[in-house]
């Protein structure tokens, strides 16, 4: 069953085995059938990685993952009115190999294009509400992460091999029809300090209780806090931007929405393809944690 | 009505919780362009009026009363007479200025809002909210925190909002009770289609000149069977969300310039108090079971001259 069949299903409360969660208000209270779970799932270190892993990436030892999300980006100079800028719509095409014992390795990119707030039309300019002027906003396309090795001891970001594990948070908890993990993302300390970035991802708890399922899908929200970008022209105004997200894990380009994988492939054709030779280079110094 | 939004400031509560009496998550409804099926059926639900949705993309309406209909019907009821209970946990995150910011404290909680109609398309809201601190690792109930950038502990109180007063909602936006002149307050609302999903996007920051640093997005998730479903009043969502707020008295952060996150996901207690978690439910009956059920008195109380006058108008 996938997210199309599937998902609608919970939300009506009529999915294969579950509960109602969401029957309609107006629907007789006796014809529902009430349960109330929510649960923090008390799982040990490494089951809580491999489980986090499956709902977030796949337990396969090699796969590709593909995110689709829409985000809106929000300006928050200090002491001021935050002010929304701009929606984006984008991806994210990640890849892993297992190198070990729940040990991944994943080098992945990103690729957004600029959407108006309104009307949702692709665009190349916007108004920055904080300074009133109109600047350019170019799509965004992240090539250039270095990779990352991720196991239940933390993560280690490939710029910096050699340095121990950076520990992560994940939380799964149980809700009715849904699994969830509640993350938060511990950038490196060669990030700028003004970052963070927190998440949910929920997949049905119907697939999440089958252990042959490797790959889930799930919904992801989530938001992250960044520096200004340098389109903003926000000089040294003390501040920051705050950008809000959601999405889905999707199986391949084939399920992006039209519009964007049209243009993606038009304008960026090599960031729909997978492309598995940063696998091949060499991590020296890789710190065993 | 800057004193009731500095209420829901300080005391920080969630957004699909404490705002949602001022500015719940729009949603939409009408019957599915080109399908038929529920257009014209919209009996009370507002369906099939001039709303086109197509398989992934923005859906639009007719007018702004279309639209309006779609929001009160996925954030309430539109029935003349309703309740809407949600559930939820959120993260609250530090930002100082300068340092990394810091995840400090979980919660869950829950609003409850009770409304009835009181013109065509104006509907007059009350809620209340209700949070209790989790340990951020293992979930359980707490009382105590560390502040990671003052390096103490702290001692935190469940969250509890029941001086709201009150909201008017209509197409032209939302009006405090308490307002002085009739300045309806309109916020960001977009609805799209993600193939069997219906996502409900909104965004609710201040106005200019009101308390800073504060901001709410969301984003609710709904059924498409649903949504396009007239007969559904009320559509069961998914929620999910983030604010932005001033530190709360209780980090004890003096003056450093900064703010906090929270980040939440959440659901409509579909079922009312006994669809709430167990052990949250459990807690609100032994230590305020009065908060388990609507406070309908609060609409009792008469309505000012300038609100009587806008509702007429």
């Amino acid at each position: 069953m996938n997210r199309r069949d599937l998902l609608p299903a919970i939300m009506a409360g009529v999915a294969t085995g579950g509960a109602g969660i969401a029957m309609p208000s107006n629907a007789p209270a006796s014809a529902r059938r009430v349960r109330s779970l929510s649960q923090f799932l008390a799982l040990d270190p490494i089951e809580n990685f491999r489980q986090a892993m499956r709902l977030q990436r796949s337990l396969e030892d090699a796969d590709d993952i593909l995110h689709w999300y829409h985000f809106i980006m929000v300006a928050v100079p200090l002491n001021a009115t935050p002010k929304p800028v701009v929606r984006w719509e984008g991806i994210e095409f990640s890849r892993h190999q297992k190198i070990g014992d729940n040990r991944y390795r994943m080098h992945g990119h990103n690729l957004s294009f600029p959407r108006d707030l309104k009307s949702g039309a692709f665009v190349a300019e916007v108004r920055n509400p904080v300074t009133g002027k109109v600047v350019a906003v170019p799509p965004m396309a992240l090539t250039q992460d270095p990779g990352l090795v991720r196991s239940p001891y933390g993560v280690i970001t490939l710029d910096k091999p050699s340095l121990p594990p950076r520990p992560d948070y994940k939380v799964l908890r149980r809700e009715n029809d849904f699994v969830k993990v509640d993350g938060i993302r511990v950038p490196p300390d060669t990030w700028p300090v003004t970052f963070l970035e927190m998440g949910t991802e929920a997949a049905p708890a119907a697939l999440f209780d089958d252990p042959s399922q490797n790959w889930l899908p799930t919904e992801v929200s989530g938001a992250y806090v960044f520096p200004w970008p340098a389109w903003m022209q926000m000089g040294d105004a003390p501040g920051h931007m705050f950008a809000a997200w959601s999405g889905c894990k999707l199986r391949s380009v084939d399920e992006l929405p039209e519009e964007f994988r049209r243009r993606a492939a038009r304008d960026f054709p090599e960031l729909l393809r997978v492309d598995r030779r940063a696998f091949e280079r060499a991590v020296p110094d890789l710190h065993p944690g | 009505m800057i004193d009731s939004m500095r209420r829901l400031l300080l005391t920080h509560a969630p957004a699909a919780a404490a705002w949602s009496a001022f500015a719940g998550p729009i949603a939409t409804h009408s019957a599915e362009a080109g399908a038929g099926a529920g257009a014209g059926a919209g009996a009370g639900a507002g369906a099939g009026a001039g709303v086109s949705a197509a398989d992934d993309g923005f859906i639009t309406f007719a007018n702004k009363n279309e639209k309006f209909k779609a929001l009160f019907r996925l954030e309430r009821d539109l029935r003349d007479e309703g309740i809407t209970l949600s559930t939820y946990q959120f993260i609250t995150y530090a930002l100082v200025h300068g340092r990394r910011p810091q995840p400090i404290v979980r919660w869950e909680g829950m609003e409850f809002s009770y409304f009835r109609r009181i013109s065509e398309l104006t509907w007059r809201i009350h809620a209340h909210n209700l949070s209790y601190p989790r340990d951020l690792q293992t979930g359980e109930f707490t009382s105590r925190v560390r502040n990671p950038f003052t390096d103490s502990m702290l001692d935190i109180e469940p969250m509890k909002l029941l001086d709201d007063p009150g909201v008017l909602h209509g197409p032209e936006g939302y009006l405090p009770l308490d307002a002085k002149t009739v300045n309806w307050l309109d916020t960001y609302h977009v609805l799209r289609t993600e193939g069997p999903l219906i996502k409900s996007e909104h965004i609710r920051p201040t106005p200019d000149g009101w308390p800073t640093m504060f901001i709410e997005s969301s984003c609710s998730t709904v059924s498409r069977k649903d949504f396009f479903d007239p007969s559904v009043t009320a559509l069961p969502y998914q929620t999910s969300g983030f604010y932005v707020f001033p530190f709360p008295a209780w980090m004890k952060m003096g003056d450093q310039p900064g703010h906090m996150i929270g980040a939440w996901s959440g659901r409509r207690a579909v079922n009312g108090p006994r669809d709430l978690p167990r052990t949250f439910r459990e807690r609100v009956a032994r230590e305020n079971p009065e908060l388990l059920e609507p406070r309908w008195r609060e609409l009792d109380r008469p309505l000012s001259a300038v609100l009587q006058q806008a509702v007429a108008s």
